[in-house]
């Protein structure tokens, strides 16, 4: 098969190989994964820490800032899984009462 | 003589070169351009249930022979379109196309919306009202259920849980069972020393872009392969599509709902439940022994992601079930698409079901 492949593809294959199981071999290591959870722990704080001065800024203007709208949007998420319950929550209470859902037909 | 067949033969490689670079050159223009060579999950199919953004898609049939019907899905963090990659290359199709009644759960695109589902949100109220909706439509009282990697755990966690789920049988694809065995990659997650909440976004979730960053970089010459691969095969059309549909659902990863995030890392990797028999899912204890329904895992050898050890150990945890182990020369992906899918996976779960199906009534 490898005889087939094209001149360029055998060199890319011989180079791509033994690198590949190299970087793969660190990329799965323990340490590779802490320096990558300490990198993204410092980009986490840079975006907090810029997100925090933009906010003040803005809120200083009197303006709404991007992490305002951002909690608005988590409250409405939160109020419309609250509401989805709620429907879920009735939906099966109609159905136990009158016997007409999915789970009673199956039961009779 | 040999000198004229020599002579030919280069000819003919030089033409076949020529005519080659002519192709990679339309279709080259065409990828660049964002052209379609094919079309994901194409099959037809009707919504029948939805919550929020988790939807229940039932594929049409003209010949549904075979029941229980079959509800596949996955985990929370990829595409359900892998089961109906393209035509020609569609799980769903070639269970279609051997009788069976299939439906597809989707758990949709988490957003602020989703940030406080748990594991317990899918695998004890979606999943159970998912399959109460999929029997309503099939007018059936039991179901196979496959869940592929992630999804074969809410799988766990629902039934082991009690979970309301009349199951006939269950399927188990590349489902990771001792998180202790995920490979050294998680080690900081496990001994404690990664903060979940770093991870977590203002949207309350994991965002999909980390999602994949945490595959890809597992995998750090996998794009110069795929790009490779790309310029070599960029003349033909049959690979162009296989290509395209894969190289979108790789890069496809959803975001991960916060909460459920939490409960992952803390007992699921950390508690490493399953295995320990530590595993609560919304306040009840997960017991495997309850699973008493035949079960079919599907272990892929050759998975970099679910690494064969971690998921090894499941068929010895289901010790109250009857459960058939087939091992397959395959990588975690491959295992549902391709080749592979095709010659051993399908077969394994047509067989599975035929041993545990009967026929439909005319």
């Amino acid at each position: 098969m490898a005889a087939q492949q094209p001149r360029w593809r055998r060199a890319f294959d011989s180079m791509e190989e033994p690198l590949r199981k190299r970087l793969e071999a660190a990329a799965g290591s323990a340490e590779f994964a802490r320096v990558l959870l300490l990198l993204l722990e410092g980009w986490t704080a840079v975006g907090k820490t810029t997100r925090a001065a933009s906010t003040r800024l803005l809120h200083v203007a009197n303006l709404p800032a991007y992490a305002d709208l951002r909690r608005l949007s988590r409250q409405l998420g939160a109020l419309e899984s609250r509401v989805e319950k709620i429907a879920t929550d009735l939906e099966r209470l109609s159905d136990r009462l009158d016997g007409s859902g999915p789970r009673a037909r199956r039961a009779k | 003589m040999t000198e004229r067949a020599s002579e030919v033969d280069l000819l003919t490689n030089l033409r076949r070169e020529v005519e080659r670079n002519a192709l990679r050159a339309r279709n080259g223009l065409r990828y660049l351009a964002g052209g379609r060579f094919v079309r994901t999950g194409a099959t037809p199919r009707d919504l029948v249930w939805h919550h929020g953004k988790t939807e229940l898609w039932r594929y049409r049939s003209e010949r549904r022979t075979r029941r229980p019907p079959l509800l596949a899905y996955l985990g929370l963090v990829a595409r359900s379109y892998v089961f109906d990659l393209f035509p020609g290359n569609s799980f769903v199709a070639k269970l279609l196309a051997n009788g069976f009644d299939v439906f597809l759960l989707d758990w949709g695109v988490p957003d602020e919306a989703e940030a406080s589902n748990t594991i317990a949100t899918y695998s004890l109220e979606l999943l159970p009202r998912a399959v109460e909706a999929a029997l309503d439509a099939a007018e059936e009282s039991e179901i196979t259920l496959l869940g592929y990697c992630m999804g074969g755990c809410l799988t766990l966690a629902s039934m082991g849980a009690g979970g309301p789920l009349p199951a006939r049988s269950l399927i188990l694809m590349a489902t990771p069972t001792d998180f202790s065995k995920m490979g050294d990659f998680f080690e900081p997650m496990r001994n404690g020393s990664f903060d979940p909440e770093t991870a977590i976004d203002e949207t309350g979730n994991v965002p999909a872009s980390l999602v994949r960053g945490s595959f890809r970089v597992r995998k750090p010459t996998s794009d110069l392969v795929v790009y490779a691969n790309l310029w070599q095969n960029l003349w033909n059309d049959a690979y162009m599509e296989g290509f395209q549909a894969m190289n979108e659902w790789v890069n496809d990863q959803v975001p991960f709902p916060g909460a459920a995030f939490r409960e992952f890392v803390s007992e699921w990797l950390i508690g490493n439940g399953l295995v320990n028999h530590r595993l609560h899912v919304g306040g009840r204890k997960v017991d495997l022994g309850r699973i008493r329904v035949p079960v079919l895992c599907l272990i892929a050898e050759q998975d970099d992601i679910v690494p064969l050890a971690a998921a090894e150990p499941l068929p010895g945890l289901l010790t109250g079930a009857d459960v058939q182990t087939v091992r397959l020369p395959a990588g975690h992906i491959n295992l549902a698409t391709g080749r592979q899918a095709d010659r051993v996976t399908i077969p394994s779960i047509i067989d599975f079901l035929d041993r545990h199906a009967t026929p439909r009534a005319a």
